[in-house]
């Protein structure tokens, strides 16, 4: 025991000695080093070193792992039919015209002329309906569902193509022509098992020259990219893991940029004066606090409606975000997306919160009793939400005691093998969806619609309201925009009245980088600044 | 040996003064916490992130909690995870190992060979896996380390009894026809008492180290202000890149060394009264991790 004791006390050594000697710490991968560092004019830059969080596969479309920065990584390599711009408005990208019938069926597209594959074949639209086929016939995640509307691809040149719908998607130009990745009929005709394909020949400003498994990616910019040349002549990668090292080697100049959104607490040690600087903008990913809508009391909207009132939002955003982020909108749509409704708005009043649970008979039947209110141990930003969540209920009559567990077992708590259909076992619970589920319009139904084995497959609450579902059913096969954009408005407005969640916070992105190498990122709304425009322009 | 003489006893080697002041002095702010922390460590009395300053010794957490504050109510919580968890251990440990030296014979050799394979068993990571599983409340994480600790005070205690079983009066009472259990409670337990109070001791530093451990990587509960807990949230709020390390890690840092330290320092001491093999080593070879001592240990 004395000898364990004795290592243990070593350990704590190590682990403050590391403290105190931060910038020491070695690089945690070799960065590309044989490619000298530009001191220039910060525009372009010959070379970039950026770190990511981890291994990616072989980047192509079947083989990269994470949403985020996978799928954007994959976006360097492979081009899209549209692109998002800045404000993830759809802009013609490999395209020049476009047009559409009345009812959203028919679409034609002309490509652009004189695009080539990295290895020097001609990208035509054989390789369009190839590829939507592909995603159509080879089971993915993403792409598939993503295409499963196209009833058929007609080729008419090898410029021009028209895709047939076989019924209106509202957001057809977002997903999939500005999601799906284009994919050479020539190298991938004959294969057969895609997710063990590792060959990586896109289309995208960026190429691949260097993979080293589980440490470096090497990607080298696309002279003959039919935009013109990339504003970085090479972008190493590798990989760091932890989240410290990851600041520490930017700190020291081992990285010029970093992929992982930056904690607000070490903004003020890399903004402003000195080597390195921040980009921030909006973030789309959400933390809520959920509610069980099925479960005493809370089924009753009043409740809802006084636990939303009771919960002081400004307060979380600056003090577990320290201002880097947005207030949470009431009808779950962030403020910078086209379709929010900025009649809808949060309304911090406790006064109000006692006067609804008296109304409610919250009082007399649920005075003494203790609420538990859930969260993941293991991320502490929604622990130290949960403890400012709690100490807002208590303040109106609300006993809440916060229970942290492990992310397991509270997926397992809150949505049961991920279906909502199998129910629910917990009262409160602190919760987060990702970007693509604030973005896309569509999920509206998954989140809020009542059907929970079909179509209300994001309704963790189990909400119900019949004018929401009437809406997010309509929702889905509207296509006028005018018409989409009422019954945005319409929806917000019922969910901040009837409190499905409540929508605490939108975490801002905040990307660190050094800009002597490189300083012409260019932010994304929601998805920061790894993407096609920071390095190429708008055509 | 009455606890006034065993006090006396400790009193009088160095190390062991140092043990009992230091432990004094802990076991002082934990019961008087309430007193002694200058705000609420639950309250958020300030901005977050704040460095130290007149109001704020330590400066603030993460989300404006007075980090001094945490400390001294820290204290209390790592103490009382300690104290419990090694008691869970230490009442395992003296039955299985009364029972063992008592009964002998197969009795002896399964829970012995049981004891072995509990003591081979990687211990850190098991603990972490325990804890994983069972999930991160403050309950399991004293009960697991309650029951993956026991086994080495058994083995210390089992060959204690192994001796005191032999002795006159116990044999006396067996010949009057004692039952066992009423021999085990009556004859035997108040003669491995002194030895299962040095080992309590010992376990109380090797669980608050543990602890400390665990939650430090995420694993304990972070509602629970632990000092293994305020490093956790230093450790991912920054703290280790921004100057914050200062004042939000050496001090749960020293205060967990200090306290590791004056357990070790008083166990080691009452074992040694309590042992006359390790006293005959004479003052110069009182080092603290007397090789001889594990060898015991590990039987």
């Amino acid at each position: 025991m004395t000898k364990r004791l004795f290592y243990l006390c070593l350990v704590l050594l190590l682990i403050f000695a590391s403290a105190c000697s931060p910038t020491e710490d070695p690089p945690a991968a070799e960065p590309a080093d044989e490619v000298e560092d530009e001191p220039g004019n910060g525009v372009e830059a010959v070379s970039l070193r950026m770190a990511i969080p981890r291994d990616e596969g072989s980047l192509n479309p079947y083989t990269y792992v994470t949403g985020y920065p996978g799928h954007n990584l994959l976006l360097l390599i492979y081009d899209t039919v549209f692109q998002l711009d800045e404000n993830n408005v759809p802009q013609p990208w490999l395209v020049t015209d476009h047009e559409v019938d009345s009812e959203g069926i028919n679409w034609n597209f002309t490509l652009h002329d004189g695009i080539t594959w990295h290895d020097g074949a001609p990208l035509t639209a054989g390789d369009i309906k190839f590829s939507f086929d592909y995603y159509g016939e080879h089971s993915h995640s993403r792409w598939t569902n993503a295409v499963s509307a196209i009833e058929e691809i007609v080729i008419e040149d090898e410029l021009n193509f028209s895709i047939l719908l076989s019924e209106p998607v509202p957001a057809f130009l977002t997903n999939p022509l500005s999601d799906v990745p284009i994919i050479p009929e020539h190298i991938w005709q004959d294969v057969s098992d895609p997710d063990s394909f590792t060959d990586h020949t896109g289309s995208g400003p960026y190429q691949i020259t260097e993979y080293v498994p589980d440490q470096t990616y090497r990607l080298h910019a696309n002279a003959d990219y039919f935009l013109g040349k990339p504003a970085v002549e090479e972008i190493g990668m590798v990989i760091i893991e932890d989240q410290t090292a990851t600041f520490t080697a930017l700190r020291v100049g081992d990285i010029d940029i970093a992929s992982r959104s930056m904690q607000p607490e070490l903004v003020g040690d890399f903004a402003g004066e000195g080597e390195t600087d921040i980009i921030t903008g909006p973030g789309f990913t959400s933390s809520l606090l959920q509610i069980n809508n099925e479960r005493e009391p809370f089924n009753d909207p009043l409740v809802r409606k006084a636990i939303s009132r009771a919960i002081d939002i400004d307060d979380l955003v600056d003090t577990v975000m320290l201002g880097y982020g947005t207030a949470g909108s009431p009808g779950y749509i962030h403020p910078d997306l086209p379709h929010y409704n900025p009649d809808v708005e949060h309304i911090y009043d406790p006064n109000e919160a006692v006067t609804l649970l008296e109304e409610a008979g919250f009082i007399d039947t649920y005075g003494d009793h203790e609420f538990e209110l859930l969260t993941r141990s293991n991320d502490p930003l929604r622990v130290r939400t949960a403890e400012m969540i709690a100490v807002n209920l208590n303040a109106v009559g609300i006993n809440v005691s916060v229970q942290a567990l492990d992310s397991a077992t509270l997926d397992d708590l809150v949505w049961p093998e991920f279906d909502t259909s199998q129910g629910r076992d917990y009262d409160l619970s602190i919760w987060g969806w990702s970007a693509p589920i604030m973005i896309d319009p569509e999920r509206l139904g998954g989140l809020f619609h009542s059907d929970l084995e079909d179509r209300g497959t994001l309704n963790i609450g189990a909400y119900t309201n019949n004018n929401v579902d009437t809406l997010t059913e309509e929702i889905s096969v509207t296509v006028d925009p005018g018409r989409q954009q009422d019954i945005f408005n319409q929806l917000q407005v019922i969910l901040a009245d009837t409190v499905p969640f409540v929508t605490l916070y939108y975490p801002d992105g905040i990307y660190a980088y050094r800009p002597d190498t490189y300083d012409n990122w260019t932010y994304q709304n929601g998805q920061g600044v790894l993407n096609k425009l920071s390095f190429v322009n708008m055509p | 040996m009455s606890p006034k003489g065993m006090l006396k006893a400790i009193m009088k080697n160095r190390t062991g003064r140092i043990g009992i002041i230091l432990l004094a002095l802990i076991v002082f702010t934990a019961i008087f916490a309430p007193w002694l922390a200058p705000f609420d460590p639950y309250e958020r009395v300030a901005q977050p992130f704040q460095h130290p300053s007149a109001s704020h010794l330590l400066g603030t957490n993460d989300i404006g909690q007075d980090i001094l504050s945490e400390m001294i109510w820290g204290t209390r919580i790592s103490l009382s995870i300690g104290i419990i968890a090694a008691a869970i251990a230490i009442t395992l440990g003296t039955a299985i190992g009364i029972l063992s030296g008592y009964y002998r014979r197969w009795l002896d050799t399964i829970l012995m060979r049981f004891v072995d394979v509990v003591l081979v068993i990687p211990f850190l990571p098991l603990m972490i896996l325990l804890a994983a599983y069972l999930g991160p409340q403050l309950t399991n994480i004293i009960i697991v380390i309650g029951i993956l600790t026991w086994a080495g005070p058994a083995r210390v205690i089992r060959s204690q009894v192994l001796s005191i079983r032999e002795l006159g009066y116990v044999q006396a009472a067996r010949s009057l026809g004692g039952t066992d259990f009423k021999i085990m409670i009556r004859h035997i337990l108040p003669g491995v008492m002194p030895i299962a109070l040095a080992q309590f001791i010992r376990a109380v530093s090797t669980v608050i180290l543990i602890e400390s451990s665990l939650a430090f990587l995420g694993l304990g509960d972070p509602t629970a202000k632990s000092w293994g807990t305020v490093l956790y949230y230093a450790q991912t709020r920054g703290a280790f890149l921004t100057g914050a390390w200062v004042w939000w890690v050496l001090p749960p840092g020293l205060l967990i060394t200090f306290t590791v330290l004056a357990f070790a320092f008083t166990g080691y001491t009452l074992e040694e009264i309590l042992n006359p093999r390790l006293r005959s080593a004479g003052p110069h070879h009182r080092v603290f991790f007397n090789s001889e001592a594990v060898e015991k240990n590990r039987g």
